[in-house]
This record gives C-alpha cells, structure tokens and sequence, in this order.
C-alpha cells in the first residue's frame, strides 16, 4: 500500500511527498531494501513506462528522476549497514569525437532509477579514460554512446582497447545512439544495443539478474 | 525597446556575465591579445567589443561559382535556396532506412547541379559512409567539384583537413591569392550549445578566416534541452554563441564574410529530440531575420523541415509551413530546402521531389499577379457575355500554358480508379529520372584537373580511385 503511493508521488513528482512517505515508512518499521526496491524502483518503472508511451514528459521524468536521488540519499547509510546495497556500477560515456549527450544523458537517468549506480563520464571520451573508470568504479557495466557515423569506429576502438586490457570479462557492453543498429553492435562485439534510454535499462538489468 | 533590441541585449549580457567556453588555445590567445577577457578556457566579450568587431563584417558579400552566370549575392533581400545538409541515412518510400553512400552524394549533386532553384552546391549532401571518415571530405569536395560548377559549400573540421579543402577551391579558383580576394566557398559553423565552441569548429574558424572564406556562424540552441524553454531566452542564447563566433572570425580577419545562422530549435520534450516541424520553429526565424537585419548582416535557417521519418501528409503540411516562413521573412540563405526528413536524421530522394514543389509554388505565390488593362481586359468580358464561357476564348487559349503552371509532380486529374498516391509516387520517379538522365557534367579545364588529381594523390588518394569517382553513375534503380 505504501508502496504504491510512493509511485503515485513519484509520478506526480511531488519530493516532498515522497520524503515525507520514505521516512514514515521507516518508522513504520519497512527495511531500506524493500523502500528501495518496491517502492522507489518500482515507481520508476512506471515512470519509465509512461515516458515510453509519452504520457510523461522528460522534464517531469528528470524530475522524478532527482526526487528518488534524493530518498536514495537517506537509504543509503541504512543499505550500507544491512549490506544490503548492492547496486552495480555502470560507466557511461559518449565515445571519442563525439560531442552529442543529451540521448546519453537520459540513458543515464535511466539507469539510475533503475537502482545502478551511474558514473557518467561525459562526451569525447577516449577508450583509456573508459578503461580507467571501469577499473576504478568496478563497473559492471559500460554505455557507449554515439550519434555520428563517423564516431561509430570509435565504439570498436574502445571496445576492442577494453578486451585488449584484460578486463573484457569483467564486463557488459551496451551501445546505442541514433544511427547505432542490433547489427553494427553485433558486429563491433558488444555485448547489447538499446534504442532508446528506458530500454537500455531493462537491459541493463536483465544481464545483472 | 522593441522584441528584438531586448534579445540583442540579454545577448550581449550573456557575452559579458556568463562568457562561453572555447577549446582552441590558439584562437585563446589571439583573442587575449586583442583585449577580450579570458578565464582559462571561458571568453568575456564587452558589449563595445561585439559590437566593433561585428561592424567589420560585410552586410551583404557576393559567392562566387566557377560558372559566373551561378555568382549569387547573400544578404540584402537576396534570398537563396539549399538543399538538405549532413545527413548519413537515406529513407525511402516507406520510412526505411539505409546508410547512405557515395553513389548518393553524387546524386543529389548532380540532382542539385540540375535545379534551377539552386545556386550552391556541395557541402555534406549526404554522408558517404562507403568512405573512411578521414578522407570524406576531400572525397566529397573533390566529387562536389567535379559534379557541378554552381557555388560551393565546404566542410568543417580540423585545421588539417579545412587547409586541405581551401588549397583544393586554391587550385580551382587560380590560386591562393585570388582565393583571398573573393568569397568562394561557405562553411558552416556549429557551436555546442549552451555556450561552447568546440576544438573543430574554432579551426573552422581560423583556416576559413585566414584564407579570407565566408562561414555560417549556425548555433542551434534548442529551447528545453540546449537553451531555455522560452523562445525568447532561447533566441537570446543563440544570438549570443553567433556573435562570440562572428567576433572570433573578425579579429582574425577583420571584413571577412560571416553570415547571421541562428538555427534555433524547439525540443520535442517527450523524447529530448529536437522538432522542427513545429510552429514555433518557424517563429524562431523570423526573429532571426529581424536579428540579422538589426546587425545588419545576411540571415540563413533551415527550409522545408518536418519531424515526420516517411513522406506524408504531416511531411507536407510541415515543410511547407517552415519553407514559407523562411521564405516570406526573407531569409537569405534557407539551408536544408530539399530532401530532409525525420528532424534533420535523413535525406530522401522522393522528398526532395516533394520539396521542388513547394519551392515552384512559394516562387509563384510570391510572384503575386499584375493588375493592368490587358489583365483587366474589359473587351474581352463583353465578348463573353452574361452566361457564356471563357474555355473557349482566344485569349484563354494564348495564355492556358503559361497561365494554368501545372504542378511537377502533384497530381489534378484524379479521374478513373488509380489509388492517386500511387500515380503521385510515379511522378516522383519520372521526374528524379528526368532530372538525372539530363544531366551533363559541366567542362573542367583539364590544367585544374591535373592539378586537383595531383593534389589528391598527394593525400593518398590514388587516381584509379577518382578515375572511379568520375565514371560512378547513379541510377536509382540500384538502390
Ligand atoms: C547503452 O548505451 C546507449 C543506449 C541507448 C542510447 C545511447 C547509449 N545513446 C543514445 N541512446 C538512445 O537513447 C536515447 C534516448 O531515448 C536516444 O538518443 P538520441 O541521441 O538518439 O536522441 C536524443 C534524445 C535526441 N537527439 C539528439 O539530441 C540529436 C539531434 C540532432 C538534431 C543533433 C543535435 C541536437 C546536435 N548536433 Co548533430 N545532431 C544530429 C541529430 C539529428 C537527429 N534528429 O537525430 C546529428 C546526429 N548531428 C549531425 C552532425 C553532422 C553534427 N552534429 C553536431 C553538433 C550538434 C549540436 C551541438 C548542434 C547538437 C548536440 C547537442 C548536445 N548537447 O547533444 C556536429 C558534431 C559535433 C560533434 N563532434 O559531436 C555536426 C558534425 C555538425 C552539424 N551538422 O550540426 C548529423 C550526423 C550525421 C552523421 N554523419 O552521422 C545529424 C544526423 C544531423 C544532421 N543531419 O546534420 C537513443 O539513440
């Protein structure tokens, strides 16, 4: 029942609501795991349902987006204690000469409400500076992002720098961007291809459970 | 203060308080030396410095073909058509995409090479994706001047690669110092809104600048996602990143030709993507071209744009808005007239068909009618009479063809059963067919020749291939 008003605020985003909503449900004795999983991440499902069909319009779903940061926020010391935070890393990036971001950035979003924990590492990225970040952050997952043909090589340049680097394994690669194809991402040996921000986050999760 | 004095000077207080971002340590400098504030990477122009160095800038300049009788004038009430820029995919009939290919890029120039409607050629009229990105645009320059002898357009990049296309129009046009005396070939600038230019454009900049060429300086902030929501703020902050580029190109040569490219968008904000079939893109350029006016400099925004991904009635109704708004406020270059679809991600050969028309029949309307007494003709009324006819008059029958234009690929006659889109398509297909089996390569003088394949191969590119080049044709049935 509380779960689902926390869906209704988070659809409505309405923040305050949803503070107000996380912090009764802890004195009312919920764990930190389930506030999380059944109601702020199930809320942003839907959130991300109706953004798929265009009931709901980015702004609003960034806005969601911040509102459940926020309570994440103050789950968080509590995760940690439980051990129950256990979240995968993602590393996002649009790839070297590319400078377009605002797909990237909603896939970013996405995965964030989706419970990853997001490192966006910006536009024209070089695949050391992938490389680096998925050392340092123990991603699990990569997003490459690219929306000129001509950046597209850069996509196998650094997929093919991370096999080369030993952390191949270690990983799952997901590209997209406008012009980017199941084919090409198969070709380049990537690991997915989302077309748009909400699917690559149901990916995304399908290759973590 | 009227509308447009207000954006000018929420422009200027952008330039001023906020500055923006520029990744060149080079033009970093040169603007250090000429007084403007520089913090790290963030320049801070003064309203007295933007408006000096945009007063260098000619308000109008001739471009200037290989063929004298395509020399356009860009600015006062000139206003010129182009055709669709930049895409890598081609849609066809149904929406479906593919890459596009070098046989396309050839194509559409000879397409545009053929059309009256147009005197600029070249540019990126469809990525080449069958050519590595490296060397696709001297592939394309190259094919571009082969193709026609209409004004050219040139392609942004590196300082390497934009030397190399200003030596290739060097070598067309006798010479680097004739090159520097007159406008011959037009680049197009970007800026990464909010308030950025990146490393590849400030080279733009700088090598078309030094080499005395004229460039669009085309910010495209899109109010909701790059720029704020409101149209105002929105066209502000265009203006702004315009004339940062405008002053950049004039310290480093100060007179050199720039044009007012504001291509301010609306997003489409329940995607994120832009959408440039809407209305309120539209209304964007006609305060572009009161905003050109008050720098006084020439205008350009985009022509017959539509966020529809497939030819179709809201393709239709959409550029034909955005075209008749470019159009009737006088822009002076409309860029992306022909061929674009789905928000700038596609070009078609079927809507550039469609956007002929709609050029045929803005140029009519606004061709308007004479009102004199042959057109009056009271004689003729009297002979007619209460009741008669005027089908069968002498006077109708002199002027039925020149009088009743017909469309040159819609249809009218919709007698008998035939499903008409499918007789519509047809036109379409008869005419692109037309179009490319007329068209004849125009002369180049074999001296230029020599010495553009020697310039070529200098670059690594080898003769076989341009030999290629020159005999790859573009039947459409290939595609
Ligand atoms: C798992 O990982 C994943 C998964 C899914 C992923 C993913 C990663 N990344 C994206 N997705 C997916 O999810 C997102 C959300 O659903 C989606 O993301 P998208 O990014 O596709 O969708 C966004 C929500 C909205 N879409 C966009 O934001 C892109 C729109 C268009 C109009 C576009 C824009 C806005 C811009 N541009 Co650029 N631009 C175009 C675009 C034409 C078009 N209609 O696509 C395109 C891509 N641009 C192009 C070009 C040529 C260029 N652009 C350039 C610059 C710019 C602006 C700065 C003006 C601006 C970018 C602003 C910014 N901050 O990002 C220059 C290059 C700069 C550079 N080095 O990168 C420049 C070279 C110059 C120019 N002509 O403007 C063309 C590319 C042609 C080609 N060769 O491929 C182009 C098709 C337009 C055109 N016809 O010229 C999915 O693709």
């Amino acid at each position: 029942m509380v779960f689902n008003s926390m869906t209704d605020a988070l659809v409505a985003c309405d923040k305050d609501r949803l503070i107000v909503m996380v912090k009764t449900a802890l004195e009312q004795g919920e764990s930190a795991d389930d506030i999380l999983n059944h109601g702020l991440i199930a809320g942003m499902e839907v959130v991300g349902d109706r953004m798929e069909s265009g009931d709901m319009f980015i702004p609003e779903v960034l806005m969601a987006a911040q509102a459940m940061t926020e309570c994440v926020e103050i789950l968080k010391p509590l995760l940690e204690e439980t051990g129950g935070n256990h979240a995968a890393a993602v590393v996002i990036g649009t790839v070297k000469g590319d400078l377009h971001d605002i797909g990237k950035n909603l896939v970013a979003m996405m995965m964030e409400s989706a419970g990853f924990v997001v490192h966006d590492i910006g536009v024209d990225i070089p695949a050391e500076t992938f490389i680096a970040a998925i050392k340092e952050k123990n991603a699990k997952i990569v997003c490459l992002s690219a929306l000129l043909t001509t950046t597209m090589p850069a996509m196998k340049q650094t997929i093919d720098a991370i096999s080369e680097s030993g952390i191949r394994d270690q990983v799952k690669i997901l590209v997209g961007g406008a012009p980017v194809t199941q084919a090409f991402a198969e070709t380049i040996g990537a690991d997915g291809f989302a077309a748009d921000a909400g699917s690559a986050a149901k990916l995304a999760k399908s290759f973590i459970q | 203060m009227n509308k447009i004095e207000k954006i000018y000077q929420h422009a200027l207080n952008i330039l001023s308080e906020v500055g923006i971002k520029l990744k060149h340590l080079e033009v970093l400098n040169i603007l250090d030396e000429n007084g403007i504030q520089i913090d790290e990477e963030t320049a801070f122009f003064t309203p007295e410095q933007v408006a000096y160095w945009i007063s260098k800038a000619p308000g109008s300049f001739t471009l200037y073909a290989r063929n004298p009788a395509y020399n356009i004038v860009i600015g006062n009430q000139h206003r010129h058509f182009m055709a669709g820029y930049g895409c890598a995919a081609i849609y066809d009939k149904e929406g479906t995409a593919r890459d596009s290919l070098l046989s396309d890029y050839i194509c559409f120039a000879r397409l545009v090479h053929q059309c009256s409607h147009f005197s600029i050629n070249g540019g990126i009229l469809a990525q080449p994706n069958d050519v590595p990105a490296e060397i696709s645009h001297l592939i394309m320059t190259y094919t571009a001047m082969m193709t026609s002898d209409k004004c050219l357009m040139g392609i942004p990049g590196n300082e390497d690669q934009v030397t190399q296309i200003m030596e290739m129009a060097a070598l067309l046009f006798g010479g680097r110092s004739v090159l520097e005396k007159t406008p011959r070939i037009l680049t197009m600038v970007s800026t990464i809104s909010p308030l950025l230019i990146d490393e590849m454009d400030l080279s733009t900049i700088l090598i078309s600048a030094r080499y005395n060429q004229p460039m669009i300086m085309s910010p495209a902030s899109t109010a909701g996602t790059t720029g704020p929501i409101d149209l105002a703020g929105n066209l502000a902050l265009s203006t702004a990143e315009a004339m940062a580029a405008i002053v950049i190109a004039q310290i480093i040569r100060p007179g050199v030709p720039v044009v007012f490219g504001l291509q301010s968008n609306v997003a489409n904000l329940r995607t994120g993507n832009i959408s440039v079939g809407s209305p309120a893109y539209s209304l964007q350029k006609k305060a572009v071209c009161e905003l050109a006016r008050y720098l006084k400099l020439p205008s350009r925004s985009g022509g017959a744009t539509t966020d529809s991904a497939v030819i179709s009635p809201q393709a239709g109704y959409e550029s034909m808005l955005s075209l008749m708004a470019a159009y009737q406020n006088g822009v002076n270059l409309i860029i992306h007239s022909a061929g674009i679809l789905n928000s700038y991600a596609a070009m078609s050969y079927e809507k550039f068909m469609m956007d002929l028309e709609l050029m045929d029949m803005i140029m009519q309307y606004e061709d308007g009618f004479e009102v004199n007494d042959d057109t009056l003709n009271l004689e003729l009324i009297k002979s007619v009479g209460p009741g008669g006819h005027f089908l069968g008059a002498a006077d109708t029958m002199r002027k039925c063809r020149s009088h009743s234009r017909q469309p040159r690929i819609g249809v009218r006659e919709n007698f008998g059963r035939r499903p008409p889109l499918e007789k519509y398509f047809k036109n379409i297909d008869k005419g692109l067919e037309q179009m490319l089996r007329e068209y004849k390569q125009p002369d180049m003088p074999s001296d230029i020749l020599r010495h553009l394949n020697d310039f070529m191969a200098g670059q690594g590119i080898p003769a076989p291939v341009l030999e290629q080049l020159n005999h790859l044709t573009c039947n459409l049935e290939d595609f």
